[in-house]
């Protein structure tokens, strides 16, 4: 490789670390959680960085190792308190993320709340992070036929449910960034 | 109104703030903390890659014996090679070459002795992708201290059926068993786990991947497979490395986290899931590990 670990831990790290941040806040109700997975994950990299790919790989694989993070975080659980103090309170002084989201009261966000929490990540990988299915095969280390099948299936239970609320599908469902 | 709306924060918004860059002071701070704990690597399988000291290749056709470094009294020498298997032994390693593995076990052991181990090769059945690879070995006696037995395997520069590297108290003085694969029967069990290649979702799945998914998702693929289920259950530490054992499908919740799945037989599959968060260590009743297992045992 040629690179010693911390001058490509600290190119990952300035490269990935917006959409990371972003990728956990969107995902956690409170700004402490999705800074926890920030330090989780990019701590997960410093210990595996040899097995971090190259180039926009490593944003994928972040994401990749976030997903699990999530998964097996508790809530209010903290495993990186101290690390992280710093980025709480500039988190808690952001007026962007700083205040609880309030509930979406939106019939469109009322469906996509429904949906699986499969259904929910595939949809929002997509219209979130803008990746496409090749992007996202990676993210959930399946394959890229895989990944097509089953935003297909998500879009047509998540089409459905806007139909059985109302809403006029062939507008809600257009996702930023995809052509899905 | 979109999926892209119900957001709580975009990427461009949280790049225009302090609090979204790499350096920022939150993000510094939090980088630096990391970067000052000292990497301790997670231990990963076996490695693939590796370094296969050449020995001379003896092709299927010289079936002849080659052996180097004998001892002036007739001791054990220190390379051995005949038509089905070359071994090297180091000072505390062999290096072996399977070059013919449908060769007859006994032409195993004869290399393994040949090198001063009281060595038996036994045939044992795997998954197709392992047919023809070293297994073991199994050790029975007193290791002496300060030893323990790790394996490698390469593929690059080998020019043999398959290459590898088993790191191994030369001197000690127990039996050794050591397994080539052979093909298993249908429903056989597997003496080592297969990987799961199925093609599923109506379409074809390279590789299948279970990490992370839950337990209800590849039950069902699994179902759809027509593979029998079983579960290992484990509990992680903080550093990534985990302990279970066997546990019985009922204690199993469809929530919990999947971290890996290995085929037992051409229709069977083990499951391997993180316990779930309330579940404390080793409380779920142990059961006897699978068939297939023992086929170094007489």
């Amino acid at each position: 490789m040629g690179v010693d670990p911390e001058s490509r831990f600290e190119e990952i790290y300035g490269s990935s670390y917006g959409p990371l941040l972003g990728y956990a806040l969107r995902r956690c109700s409170d700004p402490d959680d999705a800074a926890d997975v920030v330090a989780e994950t990019f701590m997960v990299a410093w210990r595996r960085i040899e097995e971090v790919p190259k180039g926009d790989e490593a944003r994928l694989w972040l994401f990749g190792v976030a997903r699990n993070v999530l998964a097996n975080q508790r809530r209010g659980e903290r495993r990186h308190e101290q690390r992280t103090a710093a980025l709480r309170a500039q988190l808690a002084a952001t007026p962007l993320v700083a205040e609880p989201p309030g509930e979406d009261l939106s019939q469109l966000g009322r469906v996509f709340r429904a949906l699986s929490e499969d259904d929910k990540e595939l949809l929002a990988l997509v219209a979130w992070e803008r990746l496409d299915p090749g992007q996202i095969a990676r993210v959930l280390g399946i394959s890229r036929n895989a990944t097509r099948v089953r935003l297909y299936r998500a879009r047509k239970r998540f089409a459905r449910g806007l139909a059985e609320a109302g809403i006029d599908c062939s507008r809600a469902v257009a996702m930023e960034g995809s052509n899905l | 109104m979109n999926i892209a709306d119900l957001a709580r924060v975009r990427d461009e918004q949280l790049a225009g703030e302090p609090v979204g860059q790499a350096s920022g002071a939150g993000a510094r701070a939090l980088m630096e903390s990391i970067m000052a704990e000292e990497r301790v690597p997670v231990r990963r399988r076996a490695p693939r890659r590796g370094r296969w000291l050449a020995l001379g290749v003896v092709t299927a056709a010289a079936a002849t014996v080659l052996a180097v470094g004998v001892p002036p009294f007739g001791g054990p020498v220190t390379q051995y090679a005949n038509a089905a298997v070359s071994v090297k032994a180091g000072d505390d390693y062999l290096e072996v070459a399977i070059n013919d593995p449908e060769a007859e076990a006994e032409k195993f052991t004869e290399a393994f002795r040949a090198v001063g181990l009281d060595a038996v090769v036994k045939k044992a059945p795997v998954a197709p992708e392992d047919v023809g690879k070293l297994l073991g070995p199994i050790m029975d006696g007193e290791f002496p201290p300060g030893t323990g037995v790790k394996g490698s395997w390469t593929t690059e520069n080998c020019a043999s059926a398959w290459c590898g590297k088993v790191a191994i108290p030369i001197h000690f003085k127990g039996k050794v068993i050591f397994g080539i694969g052979r093909p298993a029967a249908p429903g056989e069990p597997y003496a080592t786990r297969g990987l799961v290649s199925p093609a599923a979702d109506g379409g074809p799945i390279d590789g299948y991947k279970a990490r992370g998914k839950q337990v209800s998702e590849v039950r069902a693929d699994m179902e759809r497979l027509g593979l029998k289920i079983t579960y290992v259950v484990m509990w992680s530490n903080p550093d990534g490395s985990g302990e279970g054992y066997r546990v019985e499908d009922a204690y199993i919740k469809d929530d919990w986290i999947v971290h890996h799945v290995r085929k037992t037989a051409s229709d069977a599959a083990e499951v391997t899931v993180e316990a779930g968060p309330d579940v404390p260590k080793d409380s779920l009743p142990k059961v006897p590990l699978r068939e297939g297992l023992d086929w170094w045992k007489d």
